[in-house]
């Protein structure tokens, strides 16, 4: 089926079907609340967003940096509305700020606040940010895209959910452009074999 | 009656809309509205400080209306002035209505929209570019919202009213938001007097023209995210 782009407020349906993310129902109709690419399927409907904040999600694994620290715990920014804590006893290890974690998501305590494990530091490296929506495209089918990327420019990379990717890179000028490409092109068909191409023609033109 | 720029009474001046061109803002949307243009930028949702701001069922939405100094022929002070705040608000309150501000408690939207060159209409062509921009921040919204001028000009109804028939004696002005596609009305002020033949005209000549605003929006949005062609850098 050929994908099609919704806008807010768009109606996709009067039929009673599951509601996945992004639509809403009014009046037993169902319509898009984003920008987004319509999934529809027999018994479900929902609406895949192109741009958007970070929502908690159990069992998520995020980035985050340190930005502030208090007697008990640590503020992290982690490209969302709201802060990540962790308390000092949850870690063995001193934080400095500017650090970056990588931690799950374990539990959601409330809107805003969450419990996460799995904390580990990250080494010294680069952050690029970007939406959260755009990061299934980044990893791929089968991490088949995030595969590549390693492979092509010999880079280290690691992906939070929220957004946020960690990487070192030997290529790092070619590993950001190819991460823009993704970004902007992430509606589009066929990314993995595109992104690939431009990495095979830009290696060569190198060479 | 001719208008000063030829066209019908219920015509819209030429609209040129185009979505997500600041690269610093979350969604952003550029409005060219006859002679007036306009920039709107979303950052947010995010947190708010000071944090009694907030508020803990739902997001807080900063609309800042201002014109910029050049746009007029006069050089306008750069403070704000009462009618900016008053505009502000009200459009605030307006885009308010369309954005699921619920799911966001506690947090703050930075909606900032400048009116770079202005010859009337500006109040509604801001709040076309700022829904604009709120969907391309990929804020969650009931739908877009599309505003028109709707007025009476030498006693004959005109839709989308330009700055010489704003400042001819007697004109009557009305700025419209309509929640599309709902229909729901989120804005309406009206400065002078209509009979109500008149007020009926005007408002359905309105609603008209927010349905093509809302056309154009819609264009505006899908064009930003083509599914197929070449790589976009």
């Amino acid at each position: 089926m050929d994908k099609k782009i919704v806008v807010p407020g768009e109606f996709l349906t009067d039929l009673r079907k599951k509601m996945g993310p992004n639509v809403y129902q009014e009046n037993g109709k169902i319509y898009s609340s984003v920008v987004g690419i319509l999934s529809e399927t027999e018994d479900s409907v929902s609406v895949i967003a192109l741009n958007g904040s970070y929502i908690n999600k159990q069992g998520d694994g995020v980035i985050g940096i340190v930005k502030s620290e208090t007697p008990n715990g640590y503020f992290l920014e982690y490209n969302s509305p709201y802060e990540l804590y962790i308390p000092k006893n949850a870690i063995t290890k001193e934080l400095k700020i500017g650090d970056i974690i990588f931690a799950r998501i374990k539990e959601i305590t409330s809107y805003d606040s969450v419990e996460i494990d799995n904390i580990n530091v990250l080494p010294k490296g680069n952050i690029y940010v970007t939406s959260c929506v755009k990061v299934p495209r980044l990893i791929g089918k089968n991490n088949s895209m995030i595969d590549m990327l390693k492979q092509y420019t010999q880079s280290n990379i690691v992906i939070g959910k929220n957004g946020l990717i960690w990487y070192t890179s030997k290529k790092p000028e070619l590993l950001e452009k190819a991460f823009q490409l993704i970004i902007n092109n992430s509606q589009k068909s066929n990314l993995t074999d595109n992104i690939k191409k431009f990495l095979e023609n830009t290696n060569s033109e190198k060479i | 009656m001719t208008r000063y720029d030829g066209r019908k009474n219920d015509e819209l001046r030429p609209i040129k809309i185009q979505v997500g061109i600041i690269k610093n803002a979350d969604g952003s949307c550029y409005l060219e509205w006859g002679k007036n243009t306009v920039l709107a930028t979303v950052h947010g949702p995010k947190p708010i400080f000071p944090k009694h701001l907030g508020d803990e069922t739902k997001a807080i939405i900063d609309y800042r209306y201002r014109m910029a100094p050049f746009s007029v022929s006069e050089r306008k002070a750069p403070v704000p002035g009462k009618r900016e705040k008053e505009i502000s608000l009200v459009s605030g309150q307006a885009l308010e209505s369309a954005i699921f501000v619920e799911k966001f408690p506690n947090t703050v939207i930075d909606i900032d929209t400048i009116i770079l060159s202005a010859d009337a209409g500006t109040r509604v062509a801001a709040l076309t570019a700022a829904s604009v921009a709120c969907a391309n921040a990929g804020i969650p919204m009931k739908g877009l919202i599309s505003a028109v001028a709707a007025g009476v000009v030498n006693k004959e109804c005109v839709l989308d009213l330009m700055y010489e028939e704003e400042a001819t004696e007697g004109t009557t002005d009305m700025p419209l938001a309509l929640l599309m596609p709902q229909k729901e009305i989120v804005l309406l002020q009206m400065d002078g007097n209509v009979d109500r033949k008149q007020w009926e005209t005007i408002i359905e000549m309105a609603t008209k023209g927010s349905e093509k605003v809302y056309e154009l929006q819609k264009k505006a949005l899908l064009e930003k995210y083509p599914i197929e062609g070449e790589l976009d850098e």
